[in-house]
């Protein structure tokens, strides 16, 4: 993990070549959803933009929130609002697709 | 972590890993609770685009998705700034760490307004169905509901990340005094995580409401 | 994470207090002192004071509903009035009594205690959620003096938000305030739990108490959040005629119970798991046996936070949801059973064998027992969804819900109160006359709702000011009950503070294990320990031959 007094010069500088790397990748997903709205992809469109805004949220969190060097725990806490967001839309498209 | 001068360890806590596991803990605790309060909108939404799939389609082509997308783009540069900002300020880098937060704000502020702009362009083209304006849209009633769940979750999260400017504005402050260093590291990155997460939030309201 | 040597555990001992007889009752006395504290002791004092309030106002609620009920014929209050009575009466009893009542006062009191901690995570958001809490209940009084609301607690949309022309904007704000209250409490205990539990304090030596505390923080922390957006959208359709809700425009009014029940179905576990804690620390104390089936119990109690989450659609099996939802949410409906049943065969077992001492608190504890098993059984009458469609919006939901809350967590709310009030301040009570209290309390309970579970099988629907005469004699004995109830409820409230003047000193009257008895003063210091404890074994290690003190 990051600390201060304990990163050399070299990993200092992997960290921003890391972070700016993950910033590209990011806008190129962005290209690449933004691109995808143009293609009718019929009732894939759902899928594959949502799916692209997840990837981008586990990037966000995975690097720049640097959850990669949390512990467990945290991580668990992190993953929780996930989960329960799971079972909110879960049980309620249980009635709204079967009405 | 090494135990730090300018840490101080409040009474409840032995050591300053523990407190500091402690902060990061109750911090993603929150987002976690923030989350679920955007969530009960979202689920909103995605009950009713089951219910009325084609209305939304046809409304959410009202939406000018290339201000959106640019929206968006900016977002995601406010979260390098903010994570770049955060890594510097561990290395004692003031002011690199001065740069990248106020290029945040700046980011923070140039998303409101071309967010405002957006409200402008849509106020003008008759498509806010508030009291005692004229609603223009002439769609299915559904899409006035596309147009309420689009000026609701778009002005939460415009709330949520005006919240986060002010904070950033305020650590940006103690940065500049630069009293307590180590601190300071801790300060930037809690109110970064905060910003991360209003960031993420729109990642998914950009795809939900321009990219039906 | 790198690790560094930690400082010698205990370094802040303090002995001038010891040396000086000092706690944190007297060691300062300003109010600014009370105003102000980071003490979670004090805290849990300062919600002990404002829930007391907020109770005797839901309570004052419920006369006046049990008044009115004693004819047939609307005239001690006509039909608006009674509306707002009982909406008043909800809105109090679930956000400002029920869900802090445990948690605020003896989970603030008791959790730090319990682990070996100094305090609770965070101090200073301890004392926000108090002043969050209080600013919520201002909004919410507000309301009733602007000619109260008349909704009913649950906020129903389209009426809410469309129809009712009373002071809903201001009541929601109450409730959205008071919820934000609810959520820094439930993070500030989990976070406490995990980091702050003393040397050798495993999670598998934790106490119930300190278990279900944590079951009802995961809840808070989760399900508070969507009540906060659904009460919100209410107002934002109100105020700004943004209708999220409104059929007219596509909108479905359900939508508004699927997200209200998402946090309200759990919030009725946030309003009986901290009672499970009471009365797990309870009964092995006066059986003198460790508690049956320690693991279960614990797990139990994460189990029913987890299936709370999955049932919320069993308040909606006629509204008109699928059918197809109801069956699933009818089945999980079911699944919460077991870990609840768990919980009440594992208590009776601890008994079994027990050396039984019926002190007023075990009055309290096996009162619980019985109520909640009662309670819970006809649960599972409602969860049954072709019998639901008699029972529903009757007089049984009623009754079936205040067996679990009422009879359930107010029975262990006083029973807890009553079983650590010698460790809060030091001092004993007269123990005759919580013996009359908890009788009194527990002979009234039910003469008030036995009585409703008859009525509504008989077909009496909830939430109405008048009724045929055929139903008057239940009604008239449930009204009786009612003032019976009260003085089971006001006894404690005098002979408690008597003992403050005139109760004898104590240290550890029941002979009661755990840190909080065992490792603290009575009353304890500032920062609870003189030196931070070492856990070595599980809890509950009592004894058979072992009297109480």
């Amino acid at each position: 993990m990051t600390s201060p007094g304990t990163t050399t010069p070299l990993r200092h500088d992997r960290q921003l070549w890391l972070l700016s790397a993950i910033f590209l990748l990011l806008q190129a997903l962005l290209l690449i959803t933004w691109g995808a709205h143009y293609v009718p992809l019929g009732a894939f469109t759902p899928v594959v933009n949502f799916g692209i805004a997840i990837i981008k949220t586990l990037l966000v969190a995975i690097f720049f929130m640097q959850l990669r060097a949390e512990s467990g725990l945290v991580r668990a806490a992190a993953g929780l609002g996930g989960l329960w967001l799971l079972i909110l839309f879960t049980l309620l498209l249980a009635d709204y697709l079967t009405r | 972590m090494s135990p730090q001068a300018g840490v101080t360890i409040q009474t409840q806590f032995e050591t300053a890993a523990q407190q500091r596991e402690a902060d990061q803990l109750g911090m993603w605790l929150f987002l976690a609770t923030e989350a679920l309060l955007f969530g009960g909108i979202f689920a909103g939404y995605l009950g009713y685009r089951v219910l009325h799939p084609e209305t939304f389609a046809a409304a959410a082509a009202h939406m000018k998705v290339g201000l959106g997308t640019l929206n968006t783009a900016v977002l995601l540069t406010s979260s390098l700034t903010v994570a770049l900002a955060h890594h510097l300020v561990q290395q004692g880098r003031r002011r690199a760490t001065l740069v990248l937060l106020g290029a945040t704000i700046a980011l923070g502020c140039a998303f409101l307004a071309i967010k405002a702009l957006e409200y402008t362009l849509e106020f003008r083209e008759g498509l806010m169905p508030l009291p005692g304006l004229e609603f223009r849209y002439d769609g299915p009633p559904p899409g006035q509901m596309f147009f309420n769940l689009y000026y609701t979750m778009t002005g939460l999260h415009a709330l949520h990340l005006t919240v986060a400017v002010v904070m950033m504005a305020v650590i940006f402050v103690l940065v500049w005094r630069w009293r307590t260093p180590d601190r300071q590291a801790r300060q930037v990155e809690m109110a970064g995580l905060y910003w991360h997460f209003v960031d993420i939030v729109w990642l998914f309201v950009y795809p939900a409401l321009y990219l039906v | 994470m790198s690790t560094t040597a930690s400082p010698p555990l205990g370094r802040r001992l303090d002995t001038r207090a010891a040396a000086a007889g000092r706690n944190y009752l007297n060691e300062s006395t300003s109010l600014r002192s009370w105003l102000l504290t980071t003490d979670h002791k004090r805290i849990a004092w300062l919600y002990l004071a404002s829930i007391t309030f907020f109770f005797f106002i839901g309570s004052l609620a419920a006369l006046l509903i049990r008044l009115e009920l004693i004819t047939p014929a609307g005239d001690l209050v006509d039909s608006d009035t009674y509306n707002k009575l009982f909406s008043l009466h909800g809105i109090i009893m679930v956000w400002f009594f029920l869900v802090p009542s445990i948690p605020t006062t003896l989970g603030n009191f008791l959790l730090p205690l319990m682990i070996g901690a100094r305090d609770v995570a965070f101090p200073r958001l301890n004392l926000l959620s108090w002043y969050i809490y209080t600013l919520g209940g201002l909004f919410t009084l507000t309301a009733t003096l602007a000619g109260g609301v008349d909704t009913g607690w649950t906020f129903y949309t389209p009426y809410s938000s469309m129809f009712s022309n009373t002071a809903v904007v201001m009541a929601a704000t109450g409730v959205f305030v008071v919820g934000f209250s609810s959520i820094l409490t439930g993070l500030n205990f989990m976070v406490t739990v995990h980091k702050l539990r003393a040397p050798g304090l495993t999670w598998f030596r934790l106490p119930i108490m300190v278990w279900t505390l944590y079951a009802t923080s995961l809840i808070m922390v989760l399900a508070t959040p969507v009540l906060s957006i659904s009460l919100l959208l209410i107002v934002l359709e109100r105020v700004f005629g943004i209708g999220i809700f409104d059929p007219a425009l596509g909108g479905d009014p359900l939508l508004f119970q699927h997200l209200f029940w998402f946090y309200s179905h759990p919030a009725v576990y946030i309003m009986i798991l901290p009672g499970m804690g009471v009365v797990s620390e309870i009964i092995p104390c006066f059986a003198r046996r460790p508690l049956f089936g320690y693991r279960a119990v614990a797990l139990a109690s994460l189990g029913i936070a987890l299936f709370g989450f999955l049932v919320w659609g069993h308040h909606m099996f006629v509204s008109g949801q699928s059918l197809y939802a109801g069956a699933v949410f009818s089945l999980f409906s079911f699944l919460v059973a077991v870990p609840s049943a768990i919980k009440v065969f594992n208590w009776t077992a601890t008994l079994y064998q027990g050396r039984i001492h019926l002190t007023g608190p075990m009055l309290y504890a096996l009162s619980f027992v019985g109520l909640f098993t009662l309670g819970g059984l006809t649960g599972l009458f409602l969860a049954t969804l072709a019998l639901d469609v008699h029972l529903h919006d009757t007089y049984f939901v009623t009754a079936h819900f205040h067996y679990i809350m009422v009879g359930g967590m107010v029975t262990a709310y006083f029973g807890g109160l009553q079983f650590w009030w010698p460790k809060m301040t030091g001092r004993m009570y007269s123990e005759i006359w919580a013996v009359i209290a908890a009788i009194t309390l527990f002979i009234g309970f039910n003469l008030t709702f036995f009585p409703q579970y008859l009525l509504g099988i008989a077909g009496m629907p909830r939430r109405y000011h008048s009724y045929p005469e055929a139903f008057q004699l239940l009604h008239v004995a449930s009204s009786a009950g009612a003032v019976l109830l009260a003085v089971g409820y006001l006894l404690p409230a005098i002979y408690l503070p008597a003992s403050l003047r005139w109760g004898r000193r104590v240290d550890n009257p029941w002979g009661a294990l755990g840190l909080e008895w065992t490792a603290a003063d009575t009353p304890p210091i500032k920062h609870n320990f003189h030196q931070t404890p070492v856990v070595t074994g599980p809890p509950y290690g009592y004894r058979n031959d072992a009297e109480p003190a």
